[in-house]
């Protein structure tokens, strides 16, 4: 039977590619480096999933329907938090009635994530830049917790962030999420000073 | 400053590799109903027009472009375009308009636009292209350039998200293509998004119409064209349905998938439909104001009412989705405290001593808790 994903599969073995890493922009949001997450985010923390419960909401007259998303805080790298947040995205399903919101983040219950954090219960997504500022974090293949992009893409060093999709090429290791915080840590400091 | 900081987007080498890898919102594909996708372009009423830089001066004009870019792959459904200067979120209309939130949301820095899509169940109802107007945008093709955002492409994007694509590279396919999340030098529909307009929206649908009339031997309906030898029409046909009263009778209105007075009603086939025409005697009472359609919170009590004129007393009784009310046998029929199994379809059945004649149904929606 056809399906088109093995066929990419099997097209892209061997394919010789130059990374089309760039500067980039989603058609939708600005692509934020990784400087620009860290100096605009109110709060980064790590994190996992452990709720979730959709809303009406009724703003400027305007009806919608919201996604509270509540994570437990395992670490806190900039801004306060307690040790359960709720972040609150445009979007959602109530009954049979569903609003969806193209790009928007969407998270998993148990997913463990890093995220940045910017206009909660203002903004349509609380992550900066809709779903570039959510890191997956999960095991690879030697037990190492890494950080993975929104693009299911392995994120080889932070200065990745903002760009393009990484095309087909060796395999990349993911830095570790030890190594990912110490980097958010020193670009605070670098901030505060 | 943006320029300044974004290198220039490289190539998308990987489109010369000729693999399929569209994907689609959600995870069953959620599709527009066959016939038209009408949107209702407002961009030049919140940002005033100048001369663009590929000759055109209006923003209209270059959505319209956009929308017929994808039009020239479709069959079963094509965007048609209209402006109408009343706007409102959840009003069932696309909307396309420039705005500084959305839903009474920010759009949070560095967004571009943003596209909704309302639905219930697996129907799709609404879907606004909010563009954000703190972008500096304007209209060009070939090479992007990082201050000047050009919303043609941006547009094609969020019509594709319109019609139900996703984007094939965060779904790991490696493709050029419009839809994927990174916007590129890329300027016009590439063979992939075509490919994943089409799967969504393939070309042989053919769908049959049934019709229906209430009372029975009441009158005749019929429709113009015949269907085709298979008793179908294929999708997108416009098909004139004429209801005509037997002696003594009158024709009342249309109910079943359109809710409209005249005795004429023009349809385009958009699905598996029933037309029901509803007549009653001559002498059995006229409504002349029919039960509105609402939306209510949990909890709130709603009204619905109806006016009859009738040379003779007349009698009420209230029906909830056909099934009479207990006790509801008045002009008007209070809920009190409505939850959500009242969500429905309400009609009242007005009787003397000629016949009886029924109000259009009013559709109730409660939500919220």
């Amino acid at each position: 039977m056809f399906n088109p994903k093995d066929l990419l599969r099997d097209a892209l073995v061997g394919v010789f590619v130059i990374l089309a890493l760039s500067e980039a922009k989603a058609t939708s949001v600005l692509a934020p480096r990784f400087e620009t997450l860290v100096d605009r985010a109110e709060l980064i923390f790590t994190g996992h999933v452990i709720s979730q419960r959709t809303e009406w909401r009724n703003g400027n007259g305007q009806k919608s329907i919201v996604t509270l998303v509540s994570f437990a805080v395992q670490q806190v790298h900039k801004g306060r938090a307690a040790a359960t947040v709720t972040l609150q995205f445009l979007g959602g399903t109530i009954g049979d009635v569903t609003l969806e919101v193209a790009e928007m983040p969407k998270f998993k219950a148990g997913e463990r994530v890093v995220l940045f954090v910017e206009g909660n219960g203002v903004n349509a997504s609380p992550i900066i830049g809709f779903f570039h500022g959510r890191f997956l974090l999960r095991k690879d293949r030697v037990g190492r917790e890494a950080v993975w992009q929104y693009n299911g893409e392995p994120l080889a060093a932070v200065n990745e962030i903002g760009r393009g999709k990484r095309a087909a090429g060796p395999e990349v290791r993911s830095v570790s999420h030890e190594e990912f915080t110490f980097q958010i840590h020193q670009r605070v400091a670098t901030q505060t000073k | 400053m943006i320029a300044g900081r974004f290198a220039p987007l490289a190539v998308w080498l990987a489109a010369v590799v000729a693999v399929h890898g569209y994907d689609f919102i959600g995870r069953s594909p959620v599709r527009w109903a066959d016939g038209e996708i009408p949107m209702n372009l407002q961009l030049d009423l919140t940002l005033s027009s100048h001369l663009l830089r590929d000759g055109k001066s209006s923003w209209n004009e270059v959505a319209l472009e956009a929308l017929g870019l994808w039009n020239g792959h479709l069959t079963p459904v094509q965007f048609t375009a209209y402006t109408n200067g009343i706007r409102r979120d959840g009003n069932d209309q696309n909307e396309v308009f420039f705005s500084s939130e959305v839903y009474g949301h920010r759009f949070g820095g560095s967004v571009l636009a943003i596209t909704t899509a309302w639905r219930i169940g697996a129907r799709r109802i609404e879907g606004d292209t909010i563009f954000n107007t703190a972008i500096d945008w304007d209209s060009y093709r070939g090479a992007l350039e990082f201050d000047t955002l050009d919303l043609r492409r941006v547009a094609i994007h969020e019509f594709g998200h319109t019609l139900g694509l996703d984007h094939p590279d965060q779904a790991k396919q490696i493709v050029a293509a419009v839809m994927n999340s990174i916007v590129s030098d890329l300027d016009a529909l590439a063979t992939d998004d075509v490919h994943g307009a089409r799967a969504l929206y393939p070309p042989d649908a053919r769908y049959s119409i049934s019709l229906e009339v209430v009372p029975p031997a009441s009158g005749t309906v019929t429709a113009t064209p015949a269907p085709d030898l298979d008793g179908k029409y294929p999708a997108g046909a416009i098909v004139k349905l004429r209801a005509k009263p037997n002696r003594r009778q009158r024709f009342n209105f249309w109910g079943g998938d359109q809710n409209a007075a005249g005795r004429t009603l023009k349809v385009r086939v958009v699905d598996d439909e029933t037309f029901v025409a509803n007549f009653s005697t001559n002498g059995a009472p006229v409504v002349v104001a029919q039960p509105r359609s609402q939306i209510s919170n949990f909890s709130n009590p709603v009204t619905f009412r109806v006016r009859a004129s009738s040379t003779t007393p007349v009698t009420y009784q209230w029906e909830f989705n056909g099934v009479a009310i207990p006790a509801a046998a008045g002009s008007e029929l209070l809920l009190n405290f409505v939850s959500h199994e009242d969500s429905g379809l309400y009609s009242c059945r007005i009787t003397n001593a000629r016949g009886e004649t029924w109000s259009r149904p009013a559709r109730l929606v409660v939500d919220g808790y």
